[in-house]
């Protein structure tokens, strides 16, 4: 069990070298963007408390991996294996209960540690076999497979701006729109196997513009219904809503090209920092998208030539 | 014609192609035969141009990675991507228009399930049906058979004959030596990065003594089964 540890160790200071960073650099800044961002989290939101527990839980939940518990079972004796599933599920929920300490919510502390310690008797799945349909069929792309995983949010999304109508809140609308928009930018998150970019016979211009034209019909769909509704119903300020999809599109076109720009382990925690950026500065992207877009050809030159 | 000129392939200070010389025509079959670790994979993936490499790999009719279809040891497929939409997204990626994909099922795969939830035969036969499907002049296979029931390795037996019929280059690589004594026109004996041997049908069983030779009874005493 040590040892299994020592080697979880390894994994997490391996996947730092590989994302490019000293761990010793890397470990500091990940725990000051996670304390920065909760602490933020708890001044903005109300009921935060109960909210990130919930986040927490979450986040410790889809970090169990079916396969590695599989291999854990098979490997070890029944009360280790217990010891190992407990400990691992404590281990995710300390940050959160951390932080809880800090913002005084000791109750929730131990509600959280509770959660962790349940869920490690949770059984998770390892594959989903009901095939959930999309409008993308015809262009297999990282939009079948975000949708798929996705699909839940839309109702959700297209509820906010069915409130946005009946409330006449225009800012929950374009609230809708954005977050569509940022739901697909998460689409490009994850790097292609080489072999998913070998098998096109496009140079690399080629395959990025087929990938952003991609992107956008695609978002379009998406889009359109919150979009139809802002524009019916608050036609006066047609003109923001097209400002706040057009730099909706430049930000998705951003992630297609930082998708390909880099291929490393750990490229969505960089895409994250990058997005973040972006969300609070948008005219940045005048700088981060030609340089993604340079990187990208260079990155693909290799696959494509 | 594929010719392959003094190619070597380096990961640091670890040499696992040594100065490889071949040349592949169009109508023949070629079978790269060695053990584990021999070198194959990487002899493919530098020929397909996903791995780079020193040397030179000329091709006379252009640019051979369009019309190359490459068949992966374990071909990984995407989540949540079901078997007609990788067989689209094959074609699709070689701007082919017309896809008929329920006529080309011939191994009768459950199209409609994700293609990660199928078995590891299941899985090669869906990649080699999609490399099938874009129509390609050069098929690299490597361990086609791998995984595959009998019934299914008698189709791809057939396939490669038939391929060889339209003139097409095709390279495999197999552990099972029977399946390259019946397919293969060539063999070349991969090890340790250095093609040891080239040979046509009538030698195929002296590079089968001098792998099997190799070794074997030394490398199990070593064990020492008790």
């Amino acid at each position: 069990m040590k040892y299994y540890y020592q080697l979880q160790y390894r994994r997490i200071y391996r996947a730092f070298k590989d994302f490019g960073t000293e761990p010793v650099i890397g470990y500091p800044i990940i725990a000051f963007l996670f304390g920065w961002m909760s602490l933020s989290f708890f001044d903005r939101v109300l009921y935060a408390n109960y909210i990130y527990i919930f986040i927490a839980t979450i986040f410790a939940y889809s970090l169990t991996n079916a396969n590695h518990i599989e291999f854990l079972k098979q490997h070890f004796l029944a009360a280790e294996y217990r010891k190992i599933m407990i400990l691992n599920n404590l281990i995710k929920v300390i940050p959160f209960a951390l932080l809880l300490v800090i913002k005084g919510f000791f109750i929730e502390v131990f509600v959280l540690c509770v959660i962790g310690f349940l869920i490690s008797f949770l059984k998770k799945g390892k594959r989903q076999t009901i095939i959930i349909p999309t409008p993308f069929g015809k262009e297999p792309t990282e939009f079948i497979i975000g949708f798929r995983k996705t699909f839940w949010v839309f109702p959700l999304v297209y509820g906010l701006a069915g409130i946005a109508m009946y409330k006449e809140n225009y800012n929950l609308g374009i609230f809708a729109l954005v977050l569509v928009l940022l739901v697909c930018s998460g689409y490009y998150t994850k790097p292609d196997p080489a072999y998913y970019i070998w098998i096109y016979d496009k140079n690399p211009k080629e395959f990025l513009k087929h990938k952003v034209m991609l992107a956008w019909k695609n978002s379009l769909l998406l889009v359109l219904p919150i979009l139809i509704v802002l524009v019916v119903f608050y036609a006066k300020e047609t003109h923001l809503t097209l400002l706040f999809l057009l730099v909706g599109w430049l930000y998705l076109i951003m992630y297609v090209f930082m998708k390909y720009a880099f291929e490393y382990y750990g490229l969505g925690i960089f895409q994250g920092i990058v997005g973040a950026l972006c969300l609070l500065f948008p005219p940045i992207m005048i700088i981060t998208i030609p340089y993604f877009y340079k990187e990208a050809l260079r990155n693909l030159n290799q696959s494509l030539k | 014609m594929i010719s392959i000129k003094s190619l070597s392939k380096n990961y640091n200070d670890n040499e696992v192609l040594k100065d490889i010389n071949l040349s592949f025509n169009p109508g023949e079959i070629h079978g790269i035969v060695g053990e584990n670790g021999a070198g194959k994979t990487t002899l493919f993936k530098a020929i397909a141009g996903i791995e780079s490499f020193e040397g030179v790999i000329g091709y006379s009719k252009g640019n051979l990675k369009n019309v190359m279809g490459f068949l992966q040891t374990d071909p990984y497929f995407l989540s949540k991507i079901t078997g007609k939409e990788y067989l689209r997204l094959l074609c699709k990626a070689r701007s082919q228009k017309e896809i008929a994909i329920s006529e080309k099922n011939i191994f009768d795969l459950p199209l409609d399930q994700y293609a990660e939830t199928y078995s590891t035969g299941m899985q090669k036969k869906l990649a080699l049906t999609g490399i099938l499907m874009q129509k390609n002049d050069v098929y690299i296979l490597d361990e086609p058979f791998n995984g595959v029931d009998i019934h299914s390795n008698t189709i791809i037996n057939q396939i490669l004959l038939k391929l060889k019929e339209l003139n097409k280059i095709i390279i495999l690589s197999s552990h099972i030596f029977s399946t390259l004594y019946d397919t293969c026109d060539y063999l070349h004996y991969l090890k340790n990065g250095s093609i040891l041997r080239s040979a046509d049908k009538s030698e195929f069983q002296t590079i089968e003594k001098e792998m099997q030779g190799a070794g074997i009874q030394y490398k199990i005493d070593k064990l020492n089964l008790k």
